[in-house]
């Protein structure tokens, strides 16, 4: 999945893209590097991408960083948990090419 | 007294008949435990087959990506190789030579195509990762039919206590309401709700 999103995101025009294994990888990723923009998955290992967001929104740095939620999940009290958590936008797996973009964007100039 | 010894024997009788059925209720658990106890030895190779469907099917569906991206990558540098050869030629060359121009029109059209389809493959892929998941929620349901089976040997052993199963897909993160289709409305619906709590939040 994370192959796909980067492809797709590519033919986008989005060039400069980093990947991480879970939220773990992810919080060490962004301990060193400098993002304006996460995509995750829900279901990962280590590290689910609820407690990857909550951890991520404990940190002031990171309050207004746009973060993206792809997942099979479409349950309304899943959908609550992420928002509470801090996730901006939610994207249902299987996804199209477009509303990967047209999420990006929103959340971009919601920003 | 006669009365009490008709009393004893039909009492008796009870007894005995009581007995027979017990008997009788043993003699079938017994029969049964032979085909239960095969059944559960049966449950983890089941699931330790379809925990290998999901691992070979993501080894295949990564070679399609690999496959996918090396064709992408192709059909842009011939998309980018004409840009160049546009630019090297000079425009009164393409105004003259109709024929050129249109086989260089028609290559880079066949080139943005393949582009295009590569790119829809790689999105079809999308349902690996779905139904790895549909997956490993039959693997955990059998996983519960193993556990259950082998709480009834238990009883039937007069075993104390509950063995727990070894899992192989307890570690495992993943929907277990999993779906693949169009989600089209589903989107909609997860849009509203979203917009209607990021409303909530403003206020």
């Amino acid at each position: 999945m994370r192959r796909i999103i980067i492809n797709t995101l590519k033919r986008a025009g989005f060039n400069d893209i980093a990947e991480a294994t879970d939220g773990k990888d992810a919080l060490a990723k962004m301990q060193v590097e400098e993002f304006n923009f996460v995509i995750t998955d829900w279901n990962m290992p280590e590290m689910d991408g609820l407690t990857f967001v909550t951890n991520l929104r404990s940190n002031k740095e990171y309050e207004s960083l746009p973060v993206l939620m792809v997942t099979t999940r479409s349950v309304k009290d899943d959908i609550v948990e992420a928002m509470k958590a801090g996730v901006n936008s939610y994207i249902v797996k299987p996804f199209t090419p477009e509303t990967l973009k047209e999420k990006i964007m929103q959340v971009l100039e919601a920003k | 007294m006669e009365n009490t010894k008709i009393l004893v024997t039909k009492i008796q009788d009870e007894i005995k008949e009581l007995t027979d059925s017990i008997n009788d209720v043993v003699g079938t658990f017994k029969k049964m435990q032979a085909p239960l106890a095969e059944s559960q030895a049966k449950v983890p190779e089941a699931t330790q087959q379809l925990e290998k469907i999901t691992e070979q099917t993501e080894n295949a569906t990564q070679q399609v990506i690999d496959r996918v991206e090396s064709i992408s990558n192709i059909s842009e540098d011939i998309v980018n190789e004409i840009g160049v050869l546009r630019k090297a030629l000079p425009a009164t060359y393409f105004k003259n030579r109709s024929k050129i121009r249109d086989t260089i029109g028609n290559i880079e059209g066949k080139a943005q195509q393949n582009l295009d389809d590569a790119f829809l493959i790689l999105n079809a892929l999308q349902f690996q990762d779905i139904t790895s998941q549909q997956i490993h929620q039959a693997s955990v349901l059998m996983e519960e039919v193993e556990q259950k089976l082998q709480n009834l040997l238990s009883v039937f052993d007069g075993k104390e206590g509950i063995e727990k199963i070894k899992s192989i897909v307890q570690d495992k993160a993943f929907d277990p309401e999993a779906n693949f289709g169009d989600m089209s409305d589903t989107q909609n619906h997860v849009d509203s709700l979203v917009a209607s709590l990021s409303d909530k939040d403003e206020k």
